[in-house]
């Protein structure tokens, strides 16, 4: 009681949670919704939100996914009232340690790793030799003086899986990444995560459903070492199919050569979704509309990718690109046609600006929009249908095919009409003048199975399900004009949403395809 | 002409009524073909001529096309014309802004150029004996005539093109000559521009290589006589394949050479996974004695604490050797941030003009890791190791400074608590592992007097022996006597002529150097007179009773003239031990030495070598006898194998080095020094006269020593009397003065100067009061213990106050400037028991001085009435800062074997 109410004076009763993602990974979409959870959950009750890095394994921690976590964090929006390590504890922590020691809840026990694994572990033996001895010896581990896997710490615990003594302190010779050279024991999670979510004063421990099964342990440790207990509630983990967000799986991926990088636009790492072109909104909804249900759920990604378009679609501003382009020459062009138009970048709400683009006898239009066979059905250019120039005010007639010595379309020569004299054409289509080549990176699914992790629908493993397709790049052009700068997003009329990646130059501008319009693609 | 040409179609422009050679025909291959046809007695000498004839009749597409026979730039030419809508016939001219496609050809044909460039240099250069082969593979088409200057390909080299060429000089028996010239000329250079224009590919494989050339003109075209096949489109997308592929391998190898050359083949995937473990484990050991080491530090640490608490005055508790905590932090931090790296230098700099203290690290690890691959600035790697340093209350602040130096700024508060400290305590000896050390200096001849060459083993050895003290050594001091030469034979027999009742009687000799001439005299004039001095020789070495106790006598005497010295010099504790000592011992040693095989037969003597010096001793005489060599084995062996020493140190002049060395060396061989015993050989070079010769009384003599210390006592007091210090102080306080400062000068002088060289003895400059003299240094010291005297503060006033904890205020520069040097004690002390330079310790003191004045004319320590002469204020805090550089300076006279004087 009398924690509770040094924990009331110190908080005042306000929220506090904390985001731990352990630093030995890139963040993913499953952490999107931890960190909206915490953040959202503090923001929500006029609370706060730590981040702080679970950096209690050495081993595989590494600057970049300390820098990496952090700029992810903010990316979508969330700024951390304070940012810590759990590192920051190790001396509390190996004082308490010692405490546990002494009240005889923790012993320093000689089983390999190999012994006590499995759900019937043999007890320990050592579990009753007397405190001062486990003392000495967990001096002597602390000091270097026990090899390497000769010792750990455990604590005198039953867990609900009826797992016995979870180990709290494990010796590696490794230097820590902030703490240096100063330890060569490093706490477990087990250990740590409990303790310090009562150092910072945790009012809602909130984790996966997975921690479950740690929740009598977390409370018995706090009351052992006798200190405030904060509540861990539990809420079910984010798995999205067609996806695998596993690091060492992704790891694989990467030295297979089947991805790039961590962020790989196929990828659904948040680093590789920001290169996608996924707005953090659009995430942040995403995350608020599974809300907070105890429930485990496998979402599909066309559920966010669709949170993405509603954000895109009124943010992005629409301009025109041609994919497959296919030169157009009009030959009787006026010579007062206007040599640049204006064009709404949202036509439906032109009060939100323009842009200028470029417009003359030379253009090119999508080589899906022209058929040299007439179609039914098919409403746009063929030799004998006439099609509309979307905001360029005219509509182009097919005057002859230019082909070269293998038969190979090379041009169209068209004749132009105003809209306003011309037969009402059945289909608008994009084009552009003078344009610029930019690349277009065309990314699709990157598995072929909802779940290319499970045996029974993968039988070949996860590598075998790669889709080879998943990715093309197209060399398409896009009006001279066009600036943008990386992370810039747009739609490209009537083709899908596209943002500017990285690898974008002055000279050579480089897009993802974000997501198509529809769900469904290629419309004919 | 065999390798018949066919047509192909796969060339959109050139394909129809041309003929094109298959491509996979290699040198081999048309070698086999050509020794085939030879055996069928077929082959006719192919003249030039002949070739070109062939190619015109059958129509072998001949034209030299514009480049696109590499497949690079005929994909270009493609791409050029579909997605720009531009046909070319250059590749080189077309590039579209923006295209990648197109960047990357301009990239490629750049390669080319590099290439032809480094073709023609191959061309033109003299190659002398060697017959080289150059082609220029961007030039070769599909026959070999056209473009073609001297080209070899051979089947291991996978060309872009598929192109071959050979060459044969004209000679009738060309398998001959083929032979011949294959074997002493198997060489050839090739530049590909598939290589990145940057590999020098030489062939030395004489079995692959059928043929090279002399040059073009008398070049000719082997045999081609096989029936090709025809080459699809997909063959050739397969060969485009196959020499990426070759590209791609040839670049791996060259990083991989690249990464040889440079030394570091450090973690890459070339590992084998054995080597990849045991590095793994080795950083995890090397990690793991960091923390046993700091884990034993901290250990000592607190037994430390416990030592001081128990009385001792070694170290005060709690006061720090900065430098040394310094280092151990940079240290930790240097480890943490380059975990991979071997234990580097902290190089921690304590004469930094920017910070307090300097870590001038970061470079050497630039340099290090520049070794193994990675590039960091020095910059970079200073932020890296700030970044590590743990906490420490000692530091204020780090900051990166100039070309990656870190400056170290100490906190003030922590020196202030560190110097009142000191005050409480007394001032700290760093704690070091106590040793047992036996230390040689001094080292007089018996009957003879001492001179100022002995002077500065005397002065030098004795500051050495207090320092080692002061560190809590267990010190022995020995005088290594010379008590056992052939002069005693007729000094005995002299004394036993001069005093027959010498037995019973002691003669009153007072004047053993006037015996000595005497005797001398006479065993040079008096053969009878030499004989029985002789006879006295062997009768001493025999150790006949009578004889040992004549030889006593006469050392009972010399040292009686010795201690007078000792006494004046201030110099205590040396214990007696000559020569004679050890003749029991050097039988011992000689007979270890030989029944470990340690002597060698040369022409009668017995003499040991030791790896690492030239100079064997001669442990035996060819006639039995013993030599020094003998008697300084013995003694070290004695001194480390009875005295349990672990540490002996040497004061004798330089001119013994090579001697010493040779001792030290054979010690070593004989396993005595085995267990980490230090052995230091303190040179010193040789006492100059003011005229810059060899210190010389004007009559050529040696100086005595004790004239010497006359004429300094009476140089001091003229010095005093001239100062009017006479009318000041009491006769006893002059007396002592005028001693101490004579005394304190002469040895003062003679530490101050770098012992291993030579000094100029002069009077007149050790008695100077300015400049680093003892004069100016004890003057200095009586000034400062006077401040307290006149702000009538006692001694016990000062030490309550910092026992109650008055805060020392370092807020004026000066304070700070001093209290920094009054803190680099323990630093310095510990220097100089690393190279035994003690002049180190009286620079530091020169320091300290001079900075003190700087402090003392800034900072009032004491304000007083003007007109009655009052006391108004006393500063408290400066007056402890008086007391600190006090302390401390008395502690390095202390260390110098100098007397202090109350007043002078």
């Amino acid at each position: 009681m009398k924690h509770m109410e040094n924990h009331l004076k110190q908080t005042k009763g306000q929220v506090r949670t904390r985001f731990p993602p352990e630093p030995n990974g890139i963040l993913h979409i499953g952490h999107a919704k931890a960190i909206n959870i915490n953040f959202g959950y503090a923001a929500a009750h006029n609370g706060i939100c730590f981040l702080r890095y679970d950096d209690t394994n050495p081993e595989k921690e590494e600057e970049k996914f300390f820098v990496g976590i952090l700029d992810m964090v903010k990316w979508l929006g969330y700024t951390p009232y304070d940012i810590t390590h759990s590192s920051d504890y190790f001396d509390q922590l190996y004082e308490w340690a010692c405490e546990l020691i002494n009240k005889g809840l923790a012993y320093v026990c000689h089983q390999k790793a190999e012994e006590v694994k499995g759900i019937n572990a043999p007890p320990s033996p050592w579990r009753d030799r007397p405190a001062a001895e486990s003392l000495q010896l967990f001096h002597d581990m602390k000091n270097g003086k026990i090899d390497e896997g000769a010792a750990t710490l455990r604590l005198k615990v039953t867990l609900e899986e009826g797992k016995q003594d979870p180990v709290a302190y494990r010796i590696k010779f490794v230097p820590h990444h902030r703490t240096g050279d100063r330890w060569c024991v490093y706490p477990t999670y087990d250990y740590t995560h409990c303790l310090c979510d009562s150092l910072e004063n945790i009012t809602h421990s909130l984790c996966t459903k997975e921690f479950q099964a740690r929740r009598s342990s977390y409370y018995w440790l706090c009351n052992a070492v006798d200190i405030y207990c904060p509540v861990q509630w539990e809420y079910g983990r984010l798995n999205m199919s067609y996806a695998v967000v596993s690091k060492r799986k992704i790891a694989k991926l990467i030295t297979e050569g089947l991805v790039a990088d961590w962020d790989d636009p196929r990828l659904f790492t948040l680093t590789a979704l920001r290169r996608r072109g996924f707005p953090p909104q659009a995430i942040n909804n995403f995350c608020a509309k599974l809300g907070l249900t105890g429930a485990q759920i496998v979402i599909d990604p066309e559920m966010l990718e669709s949170e993405v378009r509603d954000v895109l679609n009124v943010s992005a501003p629409r301009v025109m690109a041609v994919l497959e382009p296919l030169k157009v020459t009009i030959t009787n062009l006026p010579s007062d046609a206007p040599a640049q138009l204006e064009v709404p970048d949202f036509p439906s709400e032109p009060q939100r600006g323009a842009h200028r683009v470029a417009f003359g006898s030379e253009i090119y239009i999508e080589a899906s929009d022209y058929r040299a066979a007439e179609e039914k059905g098919y409403r746009r250019l063929t030799p004998g249908q006439s099609v509309g120039l979307r905001h360029a005010g005219f509509v182009i007639q097919l005057e002859r095919e230019v082909r070269d010595a293998s038969g190979a379309l090379t041009e169209l020569r068209v004749t132009c009409q105003p809209v306003a004299t011309a037969a009402k054409p059945k289909a608008f289509i994009h084009w552009v003048a003078s344009p610029r080549p930019c690349e277009v990176r065309l990314y699709d699914r990157l598995f072929r199975h909802k779940n290319p992790e499970d045996a029974a629908e993968v039988p070949g493993g996860f590598l075998s399900d790669v889709n080879p397709d998943s990715r093309t790049v197209v060399t398409a052009l896009i009006d001279g004009g066009l600036r943008a700068k990386v992370y810039d997003k747009f739609q490209f009329e009537r083709v899908g949403f596209f943002s500017v990646d990285p690898d974008a130059t002055e000279q050579k501008l480089v897009f993802n395809r974000t997501v198509t319009l529809k769900e469904d693609t290629g419309k004919n | 002409m065999g390798f018949h040409p066919v047509p192909h179609h796969y060339r959109y422009q050139h394909a129809p009524h041309r003929l094109y050679l298959p491509t996979d025909v290699t040198v081999q291959l048309m070698y086999d073909d050509y020794m085939l046809a030879a055996r069928r007695g077929e082959v006719q000498p192919c003249t030039r001529e002949r070739y070109r004839q062939t190619v015109r009749r059958m129509n072998i597409a001949n034209t030299r096309l514009s480049g696109e026979e590499c497949s690079k730039c005929f994909a270009h030419v493609q791409h050029v014309a579909e997605a720009h809508g531009v046909i070319i016939t250059e590749p080189a001219r077309y590039t579209a802004d923006g295209c990648a496609c197109c960047d990357a050809h301009h990239a490629h044909l750049q390669m080319a150029s590099e290439a032809r460039r480094r073709y023609r240099e191959d061309a033109e250069r003299e190659w002398g004996e060697e017959i080289v082969a150059t082609g220029d593979m961007m030039r070769v088409t599909m026959l070999p005539i056209l473009p073609l200057k001297e080209c070899i390909f051979t089947p291991r080299l996978i060309a872009y093109n598929e192109t071959f060429a050979i060459a044969m000089p004209e000679n009738k028996d060309r398998k001959r000559k083929r032979r011949t010239l294959h074997r002493q000329h198997n060489c050839c250079v090739l530049w590909h521009e598939g290589v990145s224009a940057n590999v020098q590919v030489k062939l030395m494989d004489g079995t692959n290589m059928p043929a090279v050339t002399d040059g073009i003109s008398r070049s000719r075209l082997a045999t081609l006589s096989k029936a090709g096949n025809t080459m699809s489109a997909e063959q050739l997308e397969q060969y485009n394949r196959r020499a990426e592929q070759a590209e791609e391998e040839i670049r791996q190898l060259h990083s991989t050479l690249q990464k040889l050359l440079s030394g570091s083949a450090s973690s890459n995937d070339t590992d084998s996974e054995e080597v990849a473990r045991l590095r793994a484990e080795n950083q995890k050991l090397r990690y793991r004695v960091g923390i046993l080491r700091r884990a034993t530090e901290e250990e000592q640490a607190k037994s430390g604490g416990a030592h001081s608490k128990t009385g001792s005055t070694a170290m005060a508790g709690g006061v720090q050797c900065l430098f040394v905590a310094l280092s151990e932090l940079f240290s930790a931090a240097i480890r943490a941030a380059f975990p991979d790296m071997d234990e580097v230098a902290t190089a921690i700099n304590s004469n930094s003009r920017f910070g307090d203290y300097q870590c001038n690290a970061a470079l050497p690890i630039v340099k290090r890791l520049k070794d193994k691959g990675v590039k960091m600035s020095p910059r970079d790697v200073a932020q890296k190791i700030i970044d590590c340093v743990p906490s420490s209350p000692l530091v204020e602040r780090l900051e990166v400074a100039g070309a990656g130096f870190i400056n170290v700024f100490v906190n003030k508060t922590f020196a202030a608590e560190q110097l009142r400290l000191m005050i409480v305590g007394g001032v700290p000896a760093p704690t070091v592992p106590r040793r047992r050390v036996v230390i040689d200096y001094s080292s007089p001849n018996i009957a003879k007097e001492m001179h100022v060459g002995h002077l500065r083993s005397t002065i030098i050895g004795d500051s050495i022996a207090r320092l080692l003290d002061f560190l809590g050594h267990d010190v022995l001091r020995i005088n290594h006597l010379g008590d056992w030469g052939t002069q005693f034979g007729m000094l005995i027999a002299h004394l036993a002529d001069k005093f027959p009742n010498f037995r019973t009687e002691t003669p009153p000799i007072t004047d053993l150097q006037a015996f000595y001439k005497e005797s001398k005299k006479r065993f040079d004039e008096d053969e009878a007179f030499k004989k029985r001095a002789y006879d006295c020789v062997v009768r001493l070495q025999s150790y006949e009773e009578d004889i040992i106790k004549a030889w006593k006598l006469i050392c009972a005497v010399s040292e009686r003239e010795f201690e007078k010295i000792y006494e004046r010099l201030n110099v205590h504790g040396l214990v007696p031990r000559g020569e004679s000592f050890y003749q029991s011992r050097m039988q011992g040693v000689v007979q270890q030495l030989t029944e470990a095989g340690f002597l060698e037969e040369d022409d009668g003597r017995k003499i040991m070598f030791a790896p690492g010096c030239d100079l064997p001793l001669t442990v035996v005489k060819s006639d039995g006898g013993f030599t020094y060599d003998t008697s300084d084995m013995a003694a070290l062996r004695q001194r480390i194998q009875e005295e349990r020493a672990d540490w002996l140190i040497y004061v004798v002049d330089a001119g013994q080095g090579a001697h010493l060395q040779s001792v030290f060396a054979c010690a070593r061989r004989a396993g005595w020094l085995d267990g980490g015993v230090r052995c230091d050989h303190v040179g010193f070079g040789v006492v100059l006269g003011e005229d810059k010769k060899k210190f010389k009384t004007r009559s050529g003599d040696t100086v005595r020593l004790v004239d010497l210390l006359d004429e300094g006592v009476r140089r001091a007091q003229e010095k005093l009397r001239e100062k009017g210090r006479d009318q000041e102080l009491t006769a006893d306080e002059l007396r002592e003065a005028q001693e101490n400062v004579a005394y304190g000068c002469i040895k003062y002088a003679d530490l101050s100067h770098n012992r291993n060289h030579e000094y100029v003895f002069s009077f007149d400059k050790m008695l100077d009061d300015r400049g680093n003299t003892a004069a100016y240094l004890l003057y200095a010291l009586t000034r400062i213990r006077s401040i307290s005297r006149r702000a009538q503060v006692t001694p016990e006033q000062l030490l309550e106050a910092a026992r109650a904890g008055t805060a020392i205020q370092l807020l004026h520069e000066k304070e700070w400037k001093l209290a920094r040097v009054l803190l680099r004690f323990p630093e310095v002390v510990v220097r100089v028991t690393e190279d035994l330079f003690i002049h180190s310790l009286c620079d530091y003191l020169y320091e300290l001085s001079t900075t003190f004045t700087e402090f003392y004319d800034n900072c009032y320590c004491v304000e007083k009435d003007r007109q009655t002469g009052e006391v108004v204020n006393v500063n408290m805090s400066r007056m402890l800062l008086c007391e600190a550089t006090a302390q401390v300076m008395t502690r390095c006279f202390d260390i110098l074997g100098i007397k202090t004087v109350q007043k002078m």
